[in-house]
């Protein structure tokens, strides 16, 4: 986001003046980007206790690394990119983490209607996907995020952005019945 | 409805979407970077207290070696010394801050 806020500030000068030392500054770059990073890291990581885990530590590197924050960065995309990296560390260390990430949807309730069999099909395939292609999703089919935007939190290629679209949304569509 | 409509739809997160505005969220990192702010602190000034330590070692070495008798001579100005040191130590010092940093080190909510 660079357009001003609540407080009338852009993103970049909240991030400035956390980096001078203000505490509000920052509370205020976390109330404004905490739901895109909380939502993201839901989608790639299925567990919302972790994923919420995982966006407290995200942000608490963002706090100590403000200094590397480019100043025509986007800061959603640089708290994204943060949270993905995370992510990755943490799932890396875990060799059983999709088949607990299976496990975990196959335990949530299950309401018979056509939109939740829709909701917990797409969730089974993305869960399916290679990291980085989930990551693609999560961003740019489930959050509306540009492909360069994506390109830029994930710190992938362009062009390897747009074919991890194009193929993560081929693979869930097949899984929800349609052709792609 | 599209294919493409049904697949957005079928991405949401439904119930499990974080609210917008989260202050409890936000609260608990604030709480977590003061805790990291209150350790860093602590690191410095014991770094700082341990450089002290040396030097003072290091001093009282040098004016032990110097065989002067100047303890009984400076005896007198300790006291005054030690008042002035701590007068401009507390005058750059928020007292507030500081106690509500040590509170929350040692009692974090």
């Amino acid at each position: 986001m660079t357009q001003p806020g609540r407080d009338g500030r852009t993103d970049q000068a909240l991030a400035q003046a956390a980096r001078a030392g203000s505490s509000r500054a920052f509370d205020e770059l976390v109330q404004r980007h905490q739901a895109a990073v909380r939502g993201f890291l839901r989608r790639v990581c299925a567990d919302p206790a972790e994923a919420d885990d995982l966006a407290q530590e995200a942000f608490l590197t963002a706090w100590s690394k403000l200094g590397t924050l480019r100043p025509d960065a986007s800061v959603r995309s640089w708290l994204c990119g943060l949270a993905w990296r995370k992510a990755l560390t943490a799932r890396r260390g875990r060799a059983r983490s999709a088949a607990r990430d299976r496990q975990w949807l196959d335990t949530r309730p299950a309401f018979d209607t056509p939109a939740s069999r829709d909701q917990l099909a797409a969730r089974k395939a993305l869960a399916t996907l290679p990291e980085d292609q989930r990551a693609v999703v999560a961003l740019c089919l489930a959050a509306d995020w540009s492909h360069a935007e994506a390109a830029e939190a994930l710190g992938l290629p362009l062009g390897t952005v747009k074919s991890h679209a194009a193929r993560g949304r081929a693979k869930l569509l097949e899984a929800l019945g349609e052709t792609p | 409805m599209t294919a493409d409509d049904r697949l957005k739809q079928a991405l949401g997160l439904g119930a499990d979407a974080p609210p917008t505005t989260d202050h409890g969220f936000a609260a608990r990192i604030a709480e977590r970077i003061e805790q990291r702010r209150f350790r860093e602190r602590i690191l410095v000034l014991g770094l700082w207290a341990g450089v002290a330590a040396v030097l003072a070692w290091v001093l009282a070495r040098s004016i032990a070696a110097s065989g002067l008798e100047i303890s009984t001579s400076l005896q007198p100005a300790i006291p005054v010394l030690v008042l002035v040191g701590s007068a401009w130590l507390l005058s750059r010092t928020n007292m507030e801050r500081l106690l509500v940093q040590v509170r929350r080190g040692l009692w974090p909510v």
